[in-house]
């Protein structure tokens, strides 16, 4: 196993120093890279000019001098010819080519063009197919390197075309609707459960569950039964406010700066985290969970953008990337749950409060400073967060939980009447 | 998995004891099971399988265990029994003949030796010398015009002049390249040049025994030998032989010509057919600028790139005279008969069955009006029979500029690699 790893590597790296050798000499490999959206295909596609003589001599393209006139007609023609973008039911997408020019690439003489393809109305690029043969038509021992764009904006190796294999079918993400709609479950649960700052905003939120406001300070509530329809309260508060946001920048062309989202995002936490320490008369905890909400949802849009989709799978991918949040959402607040209504009957609960509150605001300091003027350069307070730490803290909840569950039952036997704890 | 370091490290005495093993089976009818030096050297001389075998424990012999562990690869890696190119700098398997002691050296050689024909085994030497000459004549100031680079610049050259991925067009997220990766296995001395003899590699997989599975690798620039051992049947493929110059040189006071008779045997195979034998053997609308099933490149699986259906053409074997026919034989033994004749021997008898030959076309490409003129960038000519696959592309040259060299391939399309991966 080893073995065939540093095979890999080495591989790896042998193709990496081909390919950097490559300059100062005519290289005879051609290459395309894809990119895909909704509704285009672009090809930035890389022809050798030496190869492209011996396959096209009626071309004449000649390195330094500008495509014009016939020339510029029949490279255009000869393109088209042997590039082409089809539905997977092979219904052709329509052509525009954007560019096309002679330049140098590492020292040698390359045609250089961007080909656009539409995709027939009422088809997704969600599958489509590539064949692509230039040079390789004649050149027999010609071949295309192709690459794809992925949605998070690297380059991959997809695949090399050669002499009998000129064509690819693509797909867009993991094929079959079951497959592709469990990928977006999995990625909405992924990122909220990596977000830190979403997961800090509902901390906030939630400890705040089991307190009410008493002249301008917290105090514990009456019963468990108003805790639970009040954290059951700011928790729709907040599912209504994301998804409304996110189901709007998903289906609609809106888009909002996510610069300017995500510091609005750090700054809902420092205002939660502001409200814990001492209540916001000004705000409700409820209208600041739909609220910010809103703002959570324009973030979580974020992570949906670029996936291609035509407005069926989008609808399914919303579907799934929101289920895939709510989920974690509701493990979330069930682990909490006991262990906070637990913790909160103790004169304990303020320090938890106030603790949570401080770090929340001055974690919350940081990720605006860094998101507005990108300082402290390189430090990443949202990769501290989440792990280990957080399954740190999970862990204690569950004790906590585990321990708030006998202590409700115990409450319930006594006759569903809580003793009311001495508060601050 | 098993512990791979440790086993590797058992491999040498696994070795010996596969050959010494087989000494015990062979001898104890004669000498009652006991194995000594002179058993030892009559058994090594019985067949050219247990030469190949006695060569390649003495080399072993000769290692050091670390060395051994280099050397030694897994029979099992799919992906490192592909390992192979035409390309000069590039990662190969086992260990640099310029990292060899004198005695390892000359061991590794005597292996490559008793592994090929004399024929072969002057192929091999003659590579060797002409990568010496392109190393000479690359940093004597004879460097390419135009080029500005010093002597190891002629390994950008090189490595361009095959299949060398491009970088990706502009507006993407690649780097602006950095410079030339520095030639593997030079040793890092002061002239660190990717060609020479020094460079090239020789590699074991698996355990050499006379009844066992295990392959023989000996490659550099324009030079990959594949040679696998199954059940003591060997497949001498793939094959790849290159030479710049094509000419005949002088290289430390001897002269080489290692392609020489390739190259001429399949003119002359051209030059035997008439007008229109040799215009039915063109193939139009078809062009060459490398051989078409290249170096595996550690892909790890057989090639898919072999012309099927309408896509083979050519002039039929079986249509042509026997004189003709004879030619083509002359010429195919030129790759084949690189090995021992109990290695060709039955390799020919298959590609020249009847059957094979109803099944085996004759075909060039390149300027038409040329001819088959090897001196011409793009002459190209091939033998694709249902197993045999020869192909010899001319390019222009790399370090010699003005001149062609070759590049040529010699398959089996149903046994490579003993159709072991």
């Amino acid at each position: 196993m080893f073995k065939r790893i540093s095979m890999l590597v080495v591989l790896l790296l042998c193709t990496l120093g081909v390919a950097r050798t490559g300059h100062a000499h005519p290289a005879s490999a051609s290459a395309i890279s894809l990119q895909a959206d909704e509704r285009n295909v672009v090809l930035e596609v890389q022809l050798p000019l030496d190869q492209l003589a011996i396959a096209a001599p009626q071309l004449s393209v000649t390195d330094g001098s500008p495509l014009a006139g016939e020339t510029l007609r029949m490279t255009a023609a000869y393109l088209a010819q042997h590039i082409s973008v089809s539905s997977g039911a092979d219904q052709p997408y329509a052509l525009s080519i954007d560019q096309m020019r002679t330049a140098e690439r590492e020292g040698e003489p390359y045609l250089l063009a961007r080909l656009s393809f539409a995709a027939p109305v009422a088809t997704s690029t969600y599958v489509y197919k590539l064949r692509a043969d230039p040079v390789l038509h004649k050149v027999r021992s010609h071949r295309i390197y192709l690459r794809k764009t992925s949605s998070d904006g690297q380059l991959q190796d997809l695949d090399v075309l050669h002499f009998q294999h000129d064509n690819l079918l693509i797909t867009q993400v993991p094929p079959g609707w079951g497959k592709g709609f469990g990928h977006m479950l999995l990625t909405g649960a992924k990122h909220i459960a990596e977000g830190a700052d979403h997961l800090l905003f509902l901390l906030c939120l939630l400890i705040s569950a089991p307190l009410m406001v008493q002249a301008g300070r917290w105090q514990p509530r009456a019963g468990v039964r108003e805790s639970l329809v009040r954290m059951a309260a700011i928790v729709t508060a907040f599912t209504l406010g994301h998804c409304t946001t996110l189901a709007l920048s998903v289906l609609t062309p809106l888009q909002a700066d996510s610069r300017t989202v995500e510091i609005l995002v750090a700054m809902s936490v420092l205002i939660a985290a502001i409200n814990l320490i001492t209540p916001l008369m000004l705000l409700d905890t409820l209208l600041m969970a739909a609220g910010f909400g809103l703002i959570h949802g324009v973030a979580f849009a974020s992570a949906l953008q670029g996936f291609g989709f035509d407005l069926n799978s989008r609808l399914l991918a919303l579907a799934g990337f929101n289920l895939g949040i709510e989920l974690v959402q509701l493990v979330l607040v069930l682990a909490f749950l006991p262990g906070l209504i637990f913790l909160s009957r103790y004169a304990l609960y303020r320090y938890v409060r106030f603790g949570v509150g401080m770090v929340a605001g001055i974690v919350a300091l940081i990720w605006m400073a860094q998101r507005a003027f990108d300082w402290p350069a390189g430090m990443d307070i949202g990769a501290l967060l989440p792990t280990p730490e957080l399954r740190y803290g999970v862990a204690m909840l569950s004790m906590l939980t585990g321990l708030g569950i006998v202590g409700l039952i115990r409450q319930w036997r006594q006759g569903n009447e809580l003793k009311n704890y001495p508060a601050e | 998995m098993q512990n791979i370091p440790f086993k590797r490290a058992l491999l040498p005495l696994a070795c010996s004891l596969a050959l010494y093993g087989c000494v015990g089976d062979e001898s104890s009818s004669s000498s009652g099971g006991t194995t000594n030096t002179e058993d030892v050297s009559t058994l090594c001389s019985s067949s050219d399988l247990y030469a190949v075998v006695c060569a390649a424990n003495d080399f072993l012999d000769t290692l050091s265990s670390d060395e051994q562990v280099s050397l030694l690869l897994e029979w099992t890696d799919s992906s490192a029994k592909t390992v192979w190119s035409n390309l000069p700098g590039v990662t190969r398997n086992g260990l640099a003949l310029g990292d060899l002691s004198e005695e390892s050296l000359a061991a590794a050689l005597a292996l490559a030796k008793v592994a090929l024909s004399e024929e072969g085994y002057t192929d091999l030497t003659g590579v060797l010398a002409a990568d010496d000459y392109l190393n000479a004549y690359g940093s004597s100031g004879n460097a390419v015009a135009g080029s500005d680079e010093s002597s190891d610049s002629s390994d950008s050259e090189e490595s361009a002049e095959s299949e060398t991925p491009p970088a990706p067009p502009e507006g993407d997220m690649t780097p602006p390249d950095g410079g030339m990766a520095p030639p593997d296995g030079a040793g890092g001395g002061a002239t660190n040049s990717a060609y020479g003899a020094a460079n090239y590699h020789i590699a074991l997989l698996g355990v050499p025994s006379v009844d066992g599975d295990w392959m023989l690798q000996f490659g550099g620039h324009h030079m990959a030998y594949n040679i696998t051992y199954r059940s003591g049947v060997v497949y001498p493929v793939p094959n790849h032989l290159g030479v710049e110059p094509k000419v005949a040189f002088e290289q430390d006071g001897e002269t080489y010509s290692p392609m020489l008779d390739e190259g001429a045997a399949l003119v002359a195979m051209f030059a035997g057919l008439d007008e229109n034998q040799l215009a039915a053997a063109y193939l139009s609308d078809e062009a060459y600028a490398d051989v078409l099933v290249g170096p595996d490149n550690g892909s790890g699986v057989l090639p898919t790139d072999y012309p099927i259906g309408s896509n083979r053409r050519g002039v039929l074997v079986s249509e042509l005279t026997q004189a003709q026919q004879a030619l083509v034989r002359a010429a195919v033994l030129q790759w084949v008969g690189d090995y021992p004749a109990s290695v060709a021997d039955p390799l020919m008898a298959d590609y020249f069955s009847a059957a094979a030959l109803a099944d085996t076309y004759i075909a060039w490409a390149g300027t038409e009006s040329a001819g088959v003129d090897v001196d011409v960038s793009g002459t190209y000519m091939r033998i694709d029979g249902p197993r045999l696959w020869i192909e010899v592309a001319c390019q222009s040259g790399v370090i010699i500029q003005g001149q062609t060299h070759y590049h040529s391939v010699y398959r089996d399309k149903t046994m490579d690699y003993g159709d072991s991966l």
